[in-house]
């Protein structure tokens, strides 16, 4: 019985889907450093909600701006009470702001407090304030100044479990209250969250505040804060533009 | 034209001129089409960037200053800029004229005891003390007058009085400037020197 020869014609389509395909293969390895600087300029939170923008201030961008990925959401978009009450080390319980001027000032559309404790006996409150708007972001030195306390201000890394660092602002903060011999101490470490790069007011900015007593020096103390931190942010990117 | 884009055209060239009849040597002409392709994909994506990247220029250097500028004119060029930028609003070009690592203190009135002091004590600090506390106040004049220059080799310290608006502080302010690379920035200024 006589087999047809393959004809000419369908080896050299073949051939061709084969060279079409490994051309197709070697793009995205080729090319994926550009496409991962390119996608850096999308929106983060479109493919990843657990990606954020963080920055020092919500006004214009700075060079401490990065990408973090998180193990929660930190967007107005979902209810900040879903942040866990109990990672890693630390276990927190919700205190709410019963100062109802605070409200009235800020009209914040999300506000969180908690105080969260380690297994050392150390204690951090968290401060969650989200809004579409610049009035819920007083400036923590600000207030802390209008209410006569003594400060000092400077900028701080974190750094992540998986690499990279986060930026905050640190206010080492202490005031004489009345009747005290000694000066109350606050040490406060805090940054801005946007769910996108745009960074839009109107998608909503959510502002991260930690603040404690002092252990140690203020840097032993913003290792405690950074400690906190790792649970909750995972990794950071500087940004690329 | 970059010599890829060349063996490209070329290539292509060859494949158009190949007789229609001729299917082994035109799919063979497309084949040669894609490997080339292939190959300028890996050179072009893993082409190192040439040049390294050129800082932008600080301090005096970011002002258009003329080359003969003396070293106590590009001093007061800074400080000037400074008021300038401030009035302004321009935080990108004002961060330009701080070194890293710069600091600004509040003596509170009390320059004997450094322990009232308030600090910012990056430059991090200093751009959120001209963001959230200075330009709030919308200040239309903050120029330092009565300037005091004092040059030692490359650092310079300057007493001056700083009016902001209707705030007059006379000699109430000290700046201290650094010369690198030929560039005078500012490193620390320390206000409200003027005893109550």
């Amino acid at each position: 019985m006589l087999t047809e020869a393959p004809q000419p014609q369908s080896k050299s389509k073949v051939r061709q889907i084969a060279v079409l395909g490994l051309f197709l293969l070697a793009v995205p390895f080729v090319y994926f450093p550009q496409l991962e600087l390119s996608l850096w300029g999308q929106p983060a939170a479109q493919n990843d909600p657990f990606i954020y923008i963080t920055d020092l201030d919500f006004w214009q961008r700075t060079d401490r701006e990065n990408a973090v990925t998180a193990v929660s959401h930190f967007d107005l978009a979902h209810d900040l009470n879903e942040v866990p009450l109990a990672i890693g080390n630390w276990k927190g319980i919700d205190v709410p702001e019963t100062n109802q001027e605070v409200m009235i000032l800020l009209e914040p559309e999300q506000y969180i407090q908690r105080l969260y404790q380690n297994s050392a006996g150390q204690y951090i409150w968290l401060s969650m304030i989200g809004g579409r708007s610049s009035q819920p972001f007083h400036a923590p030195d600000i207030c802390y100044d209008a209410d006569g306390w003594q400060y000092n201000l400077g900028s701080h890394p974190m750094t992540l479990a998986d690499g990279g660092e986060l930026y905050g602002l640190w206010l080492e903060a202490k005031k004489r209250m009345p009747g005290d011999e000694i000066d109350t101490e606050h040490i406060v470490f805090y940054f801005y969250l946007f769910p996108n790069a745009e960074r839009r007011l109107s998608d909503g900015i959510v502002l991260f505040k930690l603040t404690s007593g002092r252990y140690g020096s203020v840097e032993e103390t913003l290792a405690v804060h950074n400690d906190f931190i790792q649970q909750f942010f995972t990794n950071a990117a500087t940004r690329k533009e | 034209m970059p010599y890829y884009l060349k063996v490209t055209g070329a290539v292509i060239g060859l494949y158009r001129q190949a007789p229609e009849s001729n299917t082994f040597y035109r799919s063979n002409g497309l084949l040669s089409v894609l490997l080339v392709s292939i190959c300028i994909l890996f050179t072009t994506g893993c082409v190192a960037p040439t040049a390294p990247p050129m800082l932008p220029p600080k301090g005096s250097c970011s002002l258009a200053l003329p080359a003969t500028a003396t070293n106590e004119e590009a001093i007061r060029a800074v400080l000037s800029a400074e008021g300038d930028l401030v009035v302004a609003q321009n935080i990108d070009a004002l961060m330009k004229l701080w070194e890293a690592g710069a600091k600004i203190t509040d003596a509170k009135n009390t320059p004997e005891d450094p322990q009232d002091d308030q600090a910012w004590l990056d430059k991090d600090a200093i751009r959120h003390r001209y963001v959230r506390t200075v330009f709030p106040g919308a200040p239309a004049q903050a120029t330092p007058k009565d300037l005091h220059l004092q040059i030692i080799d490359n650092r310079a310290i300057v007493a001056a009085t700083t009016q902001i608006g209707s705030e007059i502080s006379p000699a109430g302010d000290r700046w201290i400037l650094v010369k690198e690379q030929n560039c005078w920035v500012i490193q620390s200024l320390t206000y409200n020197l003027e005893a109550k």
